[in-house]
């Protein structure tokens, strides 16, 4: 682990496009940029405690970028309510039916789908996120999808 | 590939694709002069003193079960321990001394209430059927809240079993709070509610005067929750 300035940016730097990715999925809009930046000041402080036995450095700052995410949520009253997603209407636009749809997953399969397919986590980082095993992010992705399948209208 | 996986892989390369590059990182933020650094190199000048609390609260948290859950359901909240700081403490760093409490045991909520929180949040529920929060797993330090004329702005969430929100859109939960290494107090309720990710709770918007340890209390119908919270003022 680097301990200069210099260094650490270095080590963060090939991970930032997925911290920022992630960060954007998780956070209210706009609040992007400051998730990240708190994210890597809180990796900095704590970079004595990251160990690579445990995981991958990137599973370590997606977690600590989640974390964030987690308290930016917080801090914004409207990313409480469900109107964040209660104005959008079913359309002809593809995009916005799937994003329509995802919104409506319960919580953790929402939470898979987003890392997995939105911000392009593979299984293990999406698991890191999640705090629980591969296995059960494969589950958990697969049980998404079938409640995904009726309300994309998708056949059997 | 399903379709449905073929819709969710395009929908996803779609996202990223309208997603902005990220600002490149400046090693500046690492310095040892950033705001954070900096409150770290006081705490360690200050730690003589810092440290021997520290080793009395350690001392004395021997005594009694780290684990012992919820405080006070169902009834008063106990008077402070002799691990929480007192006025006379309030000089010394609050993080050093404040008691943060965890959600350990966690609770389980009864079906249908998810057993947990979402994962991203890393909280887990604490209390008991008849009034429980969230918490994060390492205790909570509020930091970077909003700050108005009266204080510092933050949000509390709180089920019970025996709150119906169709019924009782803006139930009678009050949420007392009181600063244990300094004076201060606060009292707020009735809540209202709030739907997101984690079900439907009641909500309580607190306005903390100053940073510091509080003990914050909150009340429902006859059950009673205490829980210790770190306010940072940065």
């Amino acid at each position: 682990m680097p301990d200069t300035p210099e260094g650490f940016a270095d080590w963060i730097r090939p991970h930032l496009p997925a911290m920022a990715r992630l960060a954007a999925r998780l956070a209210p809009d706009g609040d992007r940029d400051d998730v990240v930046q708190e994210a890597l000041t809180r990796a900095w402080q704590k970079r004595r405690q990251f160990d690579v036995t445990r995981g991958t450095p990137a599973a370590w700052l997606l977690a600590i970028t989640a974390d964030r995410a987690r308290q930016a949520r917080r801090r914004r009253s409207d990313a409480w309510l469900p109107a964040e997603v209660a104005g959008r209407v079913r359309s002809h636009d593809e995009r916005l039916d799937v994003e329509y749809a995802v919104a409506r997953l319960p919580p953790r399969q929402r939470l898979a789908v987003d890392c997995f397919y939105f911000v392009g986590l593979s299984v293990a980082d999406t698991a890191a996120v999640m705090r629980c095993s591969e296995g059960t992010v494969k589950s958990t992705l697969s049980d998404a999808r079938q409640r995904l399948r009726p309300m994309l209208e998708v056949p059997e | 590939m399903t379709d449905t996986e073929r819709l969710l892989e395009q929908a996803g390369e779609r996202w990223r694709a309208g997603q902005r590059t990220p600002p490149e990182i400046d090693p500046a933020i690492f310095s040892p002069d950033t705001p954070g650094a900096r409150w770290r190199a006081s705490f360690t000048a200050l730690s003589v003193v810092g440290a021997l609390v520290l080793v009395v609260v350690a001392t004395m948290q021997l005594g009694r079960s780290p684990e012992s859950g919820p405080a006070a359901v169902g009834g008063t909240p106990p008077s402070p321990s002799a691990a929480e700081p007192s006025v006379a403490d309030s000089s010394a760093p609050a993080d050093a001394t404040c008691d943060v409490t965890r959600p350990t045991p966690a609770f389980v909520p009864p079906s249908p209430n998810p057993a947990e929180p979402p994962a991203y949040y890393g909280s887990a529920w604490y209390g008991t059927p008849a009034l429980w929060t969230m918490l994060d797993r390492n205790g909570e330090t509020w930091e970077h809240l909003p700050i108005g004329s009266d204080g510092l702005s933050q949000k509390t969430f709180w089920w019970s079993t025996d709150w119906v929100p169709e019924a009782d859109p803006e139930p009678a939960i009050t949420v007392v709070g009181s600063r244990l290494d300094g004076p201060g107090t606060f009292t707020v309720g009735p809540g209202t509610n709030a739907s997101a990710d984690f079900g439907t709770a009641m909500l309580v918007g607190v306005t903390v005067p100053t940073p510091g340890c509080w003990r914050l209390t909150g009340t429902y119908l006859d059950a009673s929750l205490s829980i210790v919270v770190l306010v940072k003022g940065d």
